[in-house]
């Protein structure tokens, strides 16, 4: 898709206006034991507007882009406004502005690798597993690829052009043992096409190898005991601790929808070892996972500290939460599809590492539990969230015992983030999976390893 | 061009480079949208959409691609990147498309949307939230029409077409008084029209309610193995890992817990689940699989004995089992004999589980999660709203230790479930 020229559709706006024309381009390849079961590519592409007219909001896509499809997009999302309009008028809604003017691309400066080679790319590292893992049940590869790529702009004055990749390997390894099913899944990647996340197949290898370790130590595992436990969440599960204890939470449309986050600002919600930020673009010099440097509506994205040494210092925004709350605006609303409006999204959520080593940390638990993975989540209004744990081990005295099977974690955020003692001085980036809320999201996660306090399921 | 001669066109392009098999399908979609966040209607939304996916074969080795664009040059170019990606793939003896069945054309539900009346019922609606429930929070949802226009051909001869249209109705609430608030809950339903008063869809008026008490949740510090009563709103996330069990991909990797169970008996004799695409009860019809095969209405689970997988043509074609004959949709389960009062009245201890968030479960049907939006049941009575309750269990004990299914079913629109009782669950406290 590339570069779009928007402005000169600007004198077609008649009230506050964003207009955004934006490709969405995907890329799976599935192998199960060597053989390909998926091969496919995928691209969506269209041109929306969103206006707001006397506090009513009008949207309309369409996917012909066009210099006429624009103009009749931008008339229809109009429309729309006026037609909630005649039903209802909430008058005129002056938002605050940051205007910017923007140009990220991640586009690869190498030689692009075609399907093929990337299939051939799956097949050593599956040639490795099945060579040297024979025992396995089965193994399945994935090459997931996203391509997001953004023209936007607003009739308050910002312009901005994105093309932000996301390609990963996903490794999911079954081995039966007298009836009993066992699974290990191991997601490798970052963000970036294809050609600058994977070089070497022989790169996978070492990750490989530790998936299977655990995976033998997963046939021998334990339930765990349910109830109130001590554990060590590793720095992979950091982020999404980040995201689902206290990120959601402090979505100010969420906040403004009731979570309790709305009584607890300037409070105290955390112990005095935790910080929590969402980063817009940049942390200590590096480009996050995920960058935004410029929202969906135009707003010149800022880092938001969410909390600062165990304080809630404040709450992520789009223009009209900001609006509501009388807050500054951070720039975080987002759209995942053309056809999609911006709703107020996370970009990259992290706890900020603290100074404690992870092995003293473990060794200070008397009985609990490492936790190493987690796979899906979900959030509460009250801050009750949950994960779920694919790998973990016991802690008996101080030392790693028994792997435990898959359970479930979850946690009051306050109570949960209150408990945490120890914060490890490492840092875990993380941008695999997708957030859900009415939409997809690409989001970044991150922190350090954490000791806390958490409810987990078992017998 | 129009659709037909689009698809036409792709078939005889992927003929002409050489390939042996090819299936394109397109859907032109429509949908409208009122959406309301925090009480108030606050956006209208119209969008338009074209998918147009393509798949060809070629000596056995299977390309896919997908474009939203009709024009020629975003045509030409989606064929050649599906014949290249075919080109590029391994033999699979698996690919396959559909054989030649009677061309046919189906239409079904409502056609044209009518903008004021979705805001009329819309209104309507949160009009009466306000005033009925005072403490209730809709935090956001809305009312949609979804139009599609869908087309199938394959090199084969098949030619099926569908339209429909439907309206779908979605609300997330949570309630607070003062600091306290209440976990957020939600339905949403399918619907063929706008008749009816979205206050009286499933059972919002009961969800309603209990969004009020929950604000007022308790925790508790036992742990016992007890009987948990699930709700209609939450059978699809306990029934659904089952049924991914049946599906391609974990037959194909040999971990389903019913491999090589075709025609036993699975679970308890009280279960039958069905899927009934074809079936006017609902307001959504799947008149054909996207493998291109006219979908039929199929008894899953019969009195617990195991009547259909959920293969799709490669599925079965790798793992050489029978292809389902429906594509999964419109689940129901069949209500059983009892009354909800009395299912709860007869259980001695245990947990209404109406939402439940948690992990997916492994590979040997384990799961655990937390009761959200859910109530401690104590000698015949529920006793109080619940929180911080984690349930553990597996699969294929849920399927089996069914003690009792409400004779009450509730319809979503698109899957119609009734509450079952389910025993030998650990639900455990803080």
């Amino acid at each position: 898709m590339l570069k779009y020229d928007l402005s000169k559709f600007k004198k077609e706006f008649t009230e506050y206006t964003e207009l955004r024309v934006q490709e969405n381009r995907s890329t799976n390849i599935s192998l199960v034991n060597g053989n390909v079961m998926g091969n496919s590519t995928s691209a969506k592409s269209g041109v929306s507007a969103r206006v707001n007219k006397n506090g009513n909001w009008g949207f309309a896509s369409n996917p012909v882009i066009s210099d006429e499809a624009i103009e009749k997009v931008i008339l229809a999302a109009t429309e729309n406004a006026a037609f909630l309009g005649t039903k209802q008028s909430k008058g005129k809604k002056d938002f605050a502005s940051r205007p910017f003017t923007s140009e990220n691309s991640f586009y690869t400066v190498k030689q692009k690798t075609d399907q093929k080679a990337k299939i051939g790319f799956l097949k050593k590292v599956d040639d490795y597993i099945a060579e040297k893992y024979s025992d396995l049940t089965s193994r399945t590869l994935i090459i997931s690829g996203l391509e997001m790529e953004k023209n936007t702009i607003t009739s308050d004055g910002s312009e901005s052009y994105s093309m932000v990749p996301k390609y990963h390997i996903y490794a999911i390894l079954n081995k039966s043992v007298e009836g009993e099913n066992f699974e290990i899944f191991k997601a490798f990647g970052d963000r970036g096409q294809f050609e600058d996340v994977f070089t070497e197949p022989a790169l996978l290898f070492p990750g490989i190898d530790e998936s299977y370790k655990h995976l033998i130590n997963k046939t021998n595992g334990v339930f765990a005991s349910a109830g109130m436990k001590d554990v060590v969440m590793d720095a992979k599960l950091a982020g999404i601790l980040a995201h689902e204890a206290i990120g959601h939470t402090t979505e100010a449309d969420l906040v403004q929808g009731g979570s309790v986050a709305g009584e607890l600002l300037n409070k105290e919600i955390a112990s005095p070892l935790v910080s929590l930020v969402d980063f817009a673009h940049t942390y200590e010099g590096k480009i996050c996972p995920v960058p935004v440097y410029i929202d969906d509506e135009g707003v010149k994205a800022e880092d938001q500290v969410i909390i600062d040494k165990g304080i809630l210092k404040g709450y992520m925004h789009n223009k009209e939460t900001a609006k509501h709350f009388g807050h500054e605006l951070t720039g975080n609303a987002r759209a995942f599809d053309f056809s999609d409006e911006p709703l107020v999204r996370m970009r990259n959520t992290a706890i900020i590492p603290g100074t404690s080593k992870l092995e003293d940390m473990i060794a200070s638990i008397k009985d609990g539990y490492y936790l190493m993975q987690s796979s899906n989540g979900q959030a509460d209004a009250t801050s009750e969230f949950m994960f779920g744990i694919t790998l973990g081990y016991e802690i008996k005295n101080g030392k790693l015992g028994k792997a435990i099977k898959d359970t479930t974690i979850s946690g009051i955020a306050v109570d949960v983030l209150k408990s945490v003692t120890m914060v490890s001085d490492d840092m875990d980036w993380d941008c695999t999976g997708m957030c859900g809320k009415k939409q997809p999201m690409p989001v970044g996660m991150g922190g350090p390893a954490i000791k806390c306090k958490v409810n987990i399921g078992g017998k | 061009m129009g659709s037909r001669e689009i698809l036409d066109k792709c078939i005889s392009e992927f003929k002409a480079k050489g390939m042996d098999k090819s299936k394109v399908m397109i859907n032109d979609s429509e949908v409208r949208e009122l959406y309301f966040n925090n009480g108030e209607i606050s956006m209208f939304r119209t969008t338009f959409n074209t998918s147009l996916q393509m798949t060809a074969i070629k000596d056995n080795k299977k390309g896919a691609s997908s474009v939203n664009k009709t024009d020629p040059v975003s045509i030409e170019k989606a064929i050649q990147d599906t014949v290249s990606l075919a080109e590029s793939s391994n033999p699979e003896e698996a690919n396959d498309i559909s054989e030649n069945q009677p061309a046919e054309e189906f239409e079904y539900g409502i056609m044209e949307a009518d903008n004021d009346k979705m805001y009329d019922r819309m209104k309507e609606f949160l009009d009466h939230v306000k005033t009925a429930y005072p403490s209730t929070q809709l935090r956001e949802g809305g009312v949609s029409y979804h139009k599609n226009n869908l087309i199938l051909k394959n090199s084969n001869g098949v030619d099926y077409a569908s339209t429909s249209g439907y309206y779908q109705f979605m609300v997330m609430f949570s309630s607070k008084e003062g600091e306290k608030t209440s976990s957020f809950n939600y339905t949403y339903k399918l619907m063929k029209g706008l008749e009816e008063p979205f206050i009286d869809a499933v059972n919002l008026k009961t969800l309603l309610k209990q969004s009020s008490d929950e604000i007022n949740a308790k925790a508790f510090d036992q742990k016992f193995e007890g009987e948990i009563i699930i709700t209609p709103e939450c059978m699809g996330s306990m029934i659904g890992p089952v049924l991914n069990h049946l599906e391609d991909y974990s037959h194909i990797t040999g971990s389903s817990l019913f491999k090589g169970k075709l025609g036993q008996k699975i679970a308890n004799e009280k279960l039958t689940v069905r899927s009934a695409p074809l079936s006017d009860d609902f307001a959504y019809r799947s008149f054909f699989s996207s493998d291109g095969y006219k979908n039929e209405n199929v008894n899953i689970i019969e009195n617990g004995v195991l009547k259909s997988n959920l293969l799709t043509l490669f599925g079965s074609r790798k793992t050489k089992q029978e292809r389902a004959k429906t594509d999964g949709s419109n689940l129901s389960i069949d209500a059983g004999e009892v009354s909800l009062a009395d299912m709860i009245k007869n259980t001695k201890k245990g947990i209404l589980l109406s939402r439940f968030s948690g992990g997916h479960p492994n590979d040997n049907g384990d799961f655990s999660g937390i009761a959200k939006n859910s109530y401690y049941i104590e000698d015949g009575q529920i006793k109080y709203p619940v929180k911080e309750i984690m349930v553990t269990g597996n699969l294929i004990g849920l399927i089996n230790n069914i003690v009792s299914i409400s004779e009450e079913v509730t319809d979503f629109g698109y899957t119609k479930f009734p509450w079952m009782k389910v025993s030998g669950i650990t639900i455990s406290g803080k």
